[in-house]
């Protein structure tokens, strides 16, 4: 028999989801409420600019809402999902932007302070706190070129040419930061 | 072919080797222009490279999971929700034909869906040095590459690029820069025979924008692409040589 839901439970994500597909006010509010912060953080984090960001995490949202069907729960998390609508949105900001204006700048500090982390995050969630401690551990060049990429939204060509290095380089250090933070999350069972 | 371009087989794929090495590109999105398209022809055949990409991108996941919730501004929730509810919010997305499926980056569909991986990184400089041949859209057509820049009168140089891939389905990118100016604008192709078939918007931001989806539509002898403003005035153009 199937578990029921108290009244006062809130809704699982998924649950709020599926009512943002069909035009429930209810839970369109509620999944906004509850997604906000971290989906405006991450535009935040992309895009150093609050109005920019707002107008990245509103249309965030707008995207879920138009592709709520097309979520598929076994690939991940709503919120994951989420946040990477989030960060392909962001990714067209920063890449228009930066055609502009110099970018790059401040993406050491920008890691250091995502592998410090809230003390509360880091006692909270021992998976996070090992992916912090594995991002500390990437030596200066690799934390660079994983930081540029992810938050910045630079290839690894733009990367080689931030740093000065050739395309294989940049390409290997990338590679080799993305495989030690795997390996730090397959050491804690995350991941396919 | 562009020296930044990865390795490739005969027909435009990328191969395993290039793929590894683009893997966390790919997985981060921000693999550009005609590699992740080569990349993406590769995973839709290639299970130990698509596993590959798979766990990358659970790291590229992970790492947006540490960054720390930010209160949005006063008003947010109430501004999401005037937006969801706009007359037009729901229609099909400016960026893409309906039916040509959902255009977010990667993975919550299978990859072999292809179009959910194609577009988010595209971005500027697709890096196929040279064109490849006109194509015939038949039915047996394989999947070679076409690839034009865009020109204007107007405006001196190149102001983008438009890049066909004939598989099956046919995917189709492009990318302008105008160098000033925001809204939608319309991305048509042309037929020989000068018919026109409209594959989709893309909202430009400052003069630059990309796009790209797979086409249903039926393509016969594609000559060139046409850049259309919303009120009809051709913003640049691009031929097929």
């Amino acid at each position: 028999m199937a578990a029921r839901r108290r009244p006062d439970e809130p809704l699982g994500d998924e649950a709020l989801l599926s009512g943002l597909a069909v035009n429930d006010p209810d839970a369109a509010t509620a999944f906004v409420r509850r997604f906000q912060g971290k989906v405006f953080g991450a535009a935040l984090a992309m895009t150093g600019e609050r109005e920019l960001a707002e107008e990245v995490a509103q249309q965030a949202f707008e995207r879920a809402w138009r592709h709520a069907r097309m979520y598929d729960a076994r690939r991940g998390p709503v919120q994951a999902w989420l946040l990477t609508i989030t960060r392909n949105l962001a990714i067209d900001q920063v890449r228009a932007r930066r055609r502009r204006a110099s970018e790059g700048a401040g993406a050491v500090e920008q890691l250091a302070s995502l592998a410090r982390g809230p003390e509360m995050e880091a006692v909270a969630s021992d998976s996070g706190a090992r992916l912090r401690r594995a991002l500390a551990a990437l030596p200066p060049e690799q934390s660079r070129a994983l930081v540029l990429a992810a938050f910045r939204g630079f290839s690894a060509a733009e990367v080689a040419e931030a740093e000065g290095v050739p395309l294989g380089t940049a390409k290997t250090r990338l590679r080799a930061a993305m495989s030690k933070l795997r390996a730090s999350l397959a050491s804690q069972g995350v991941g396919p | 072919m562009s020296p930044m371009s990865e390795p490739m087989s005969p027909m435009g794929e990328m191969d395993c080797d290039g793929l590894r090495d683009s893997a966390a590109e790919l997985a981060l999105g921000v693999l550009s222009g005609a590699d992740r398209a080569r990349a993406l022809m590769h995973l839709e055949h290639c299970l130990d490279c698509q596993k590959e990409v798979d766990s990358l991108s659970t790291v590229g996941d992970a790492l947006f999971e540490l960054v720390p919730p930010v209160e949005p501004p006063v008003g947010f929730e109430s501004r999401v929700a005037a937006r969801l509810q706009a007359p037009d919010a729901r229609a099909p997305s400016r960026s893409r034909r309906p039916g040509t499926g959902p255009w977010w980056r990667r993975a919550w569909v299978p990859v072999a869906a292809g179009v959910a991986l194609v577009l988010a990184a595209g971005g500027g400089g697709w890096a196929i040095g040279s064109s490849t041949q006109v194509p015939s859209a038949s039915p047996a057509a394989k999947a070679s590459v076409s690839w034009a820049s865009f020109h204007s009168p107007a405006r001196r140089g190149d102001l983008g690029e438009v890049f066909i891939s004939w598989g099956r389905p046919v995917w189709v990118f492009m990318t302008v820069d105008l160098g000033q100016g925001s809204g939608v604008v319309g991305c048509f192709l042309v037929e020989q025979g000068g018919q026109e078939v409209q594959v989709g918007s893309v909202n430009l931001v400052r003069g630059f924008g990309y796009w790209g989806a797979a086409v249903q539509a039926p393509l016969w002898k594609v000559t060139g692409a046409r850049i259309v403003a919303s009120d009809g005035r051709t913003l640049a153009t691009a031929s097929f040589r």
